[in-house]
């Protein structure tokens, strides 16, 4: 393989919510451009305090974080996302009293200009919420808000977006059809790192897979590999014993 | 307005408001009273009404002087409760010390004494149906008016109110749209200073200068707010307006030694009936 530079690089990585009590131990992630890496892994793991931790949300962290090549240790929120770096949390990733478009008008907020054709831009990826500028964002469908959290988040047009359990809550249909407009957002140039507990149908569209136990990297491996890793079946999956075909899984960073 | 603002933006329950108010009273007070009469600044009637450019000049002073007094409380009180973690008792607290703090100021520069902004009696105009209405009332109604739309405009029609409104939705969401929330806030006690002196100007015209004037009108302000719906500017309109006519029409039915007590039956017949006021968003 041609080298090539990470989109994001956290090494020997260490966090957590407050001081001296690490949820994250000594993790290193790779994420490039042109792929979608899935994290996964059981409740309580540190998944999501992980993505807080890439996106600058977390209130103590340890260890480099690298964006582009540049280290951006300790970077708040606002200087990630200004920076390039699209995040939707899990929960509360709307404003819900206001309209789509005033939703897509706080998402960029940063923007000089071309407010008004950015946001004609994302409407045009999702279809549901076009035509409706003025509807209320609490009135949506849990599938739509996802969808609208996501629009806000590519207002600043980032080149990594980071989404936080992104099908928690919706129906197979939902998940189906929002993991797809993932893959379109992708597709047009964006790296993505998700944190998903609807695992076997992420990992269907992801291109290397990470499981995280304990607030470790367990194991790391291509989206393939993980769905067919009777290990990795077993125990995050939902596999029945014999379900899926033995192949290697390359070891994570476990210390 | 200015109340129903820092509560539904900031989540604060503002108990110094009245006394914000007592003190935009007062700093109009001085342009228009002899002190400022020397600078140069009285003098003069419009037409009909009973001031001239003199309240003008006070109603900018008030404004401009309750905002840097909202602004100053609020980096040396409130932001440092919110990094040590305060609550919404915290704040309240906090406030109802600021108030006695700003009304016992008041209270040590021009005593307790009521004065008028200008002397003399105001005749009032008949209108419709025998009712008696003094030019100034229609100033004040026309003021409050075309406050609530800026405020309206403001909020719904502006990059900053659209900041203001994200900010009291979702803090973190817009802190992480990059939204500076620090600059909304001051900005947002800057907005409800301006209204807050605006309203003890309209009051000390309406009534009398007093020093406690502000502060008594503190509960019914906050019965008006949470009728209307807290956070909604056009509801703490209606609210102020129904709360107060109904204290008057009051008087028909029960002792006028009662009346302070009607906001408070309103706010509790509205919290039984409709949590959320009038115009109140469900959260």
């Amino acid at each position: 393989m041609t080298e090539r530079q990470p989109l994001l690089q956290v090494k020997e990585f260490f966090g957590g919510y407050v001081d001296g009590i690490d949820i994250i131990h000594d993790v290193a992630l790779d994420l490039y451009r042109d792929e979608i890496l899935t994290i996964i892994g059981p409740n309580g793991a540190g998944k999501s305090t992980l993505l807080k931790a890439i996106v600058g949300a977390l209130p103590y962290e340890r260890g480099t974080r690298s964006f582009q090549g540049e280290d951006v240790s300790g970077w708040s929120t606002p200087r990630m996302i200004a920076a390039g770096v699209g995040y939707v949390p899990q929960v509360d990733n709307i404003f819900t009293s206001m309209s789509i478009t005033e939703n897509l008008e706080m998402g960029g907020y940063m923007r000089k200009e071309g407010l008004r054709e950015r946001i004609a831009e994302v409407l045009a990826m999702f279809p549901d919420l076009e035509g409706r500028p003025r509807e209320r964002a609490s009135r949506l469908s849990g599938g739509q808000r996802q969808m609208l959290a996501m629009a806000r988040a590519l207002m600043l047009d980032p080149i990594m977006l980071c989404l936080d359990e992104p099908t928690a809550a919706l129906s197979p249909a939902a998940r189906g059809e929002l993991l797809g407009r993932i893959y379109r957002i992708h597709m047009s140039g964006v790296g993505i790192l998700m944190v998903e507990q609807n695992a076997t149908e992420a990992l269907v569209w992801s291109d290397r897979g990470v499981v995280m136990v304990d607030g470790e990297k367990a194991l790391e491996g291509t989206g393939t590999d993980m769905l067919t890793s009777p290990e990795v079946g077993r125990a995050f999956l939902g596999q029945a014993e014999g379900e899926g075909e033995g192949f290697t899984i390359e070891e994570g960073s476990h210390s | 307005m200015g109340l129903t603002l820092i509560f539904g933006v900031l989540g604060i329950a503002d108990f110094a408001h009245g006394d914000k108010m007592g003190w935009g009273m007062f700093l109009a007070f001085f342009i228009v009273s002899s002190e400022g009469a020397n600078l140069g600044f009285a003098g003069g009637r419009f037409g009909s009404l009973s001031f001239g450019w003199g309240l003008i000049v006070g109603l900018l002073v008030a404004m401009i002087g309750v905002a840097l007094i909202s602004v100053v409380l609020e980096r040396l009180v409130f932001r440092r409760l919110r990094v040590t973690g305060g609550g919404f008792f915290v704040f309240a607290i906090a406030s109802l010390g600021m108030s006695i703090m700003l009304r016992a100021v008041v209270q040590l520069i021009w005593g307790p004494s009521n004065f008028r902004y200008t002397p003399g009696i105001h005749p009032a105009i008949e209108i419709l149906g025998g009712i008696k209405v003094k030019p100034d009332q229609f100033f004040i109604v026309g003021i409050t008016v075309l406050a609530a739309v800026l405020l309206y405009w403001l909020l719904y029609r502006t990059r900053f109110g659209k900041a203001m409104r994200a900010t009291s939705d979702n803090p973190g969401l817009a802190e992480a749209s990059g939204i500076d929330t620090d600059r909304i806030r001051t900005g947002t006690w800057i907005v409800a200073g301006i209204l807050g002196a605006l309203a003890g100007v309209m009051l000390g015209l309406q009534a009398e200068v007093r020093f406690d004037a502000g502060f008594r009108l503190l509960l019914p302000l906050f019965a008006a707010v949470i009728l209307g719906g807290i956070g909604n500017p056009w509801g703490a309109l209606v609210g102020g307006l129904t709360v107060g006519i109904a204290q008057e029409l009051s008087t028909q039915w029960i002792n006028t030694g009662l009346k302070p007590g009607v906001p408070f039956v309103i706010v509790i017949v509205v919290l039984l009936l409709r949590p959320r006021g009038l115009f109140g968003q469900v959260r």
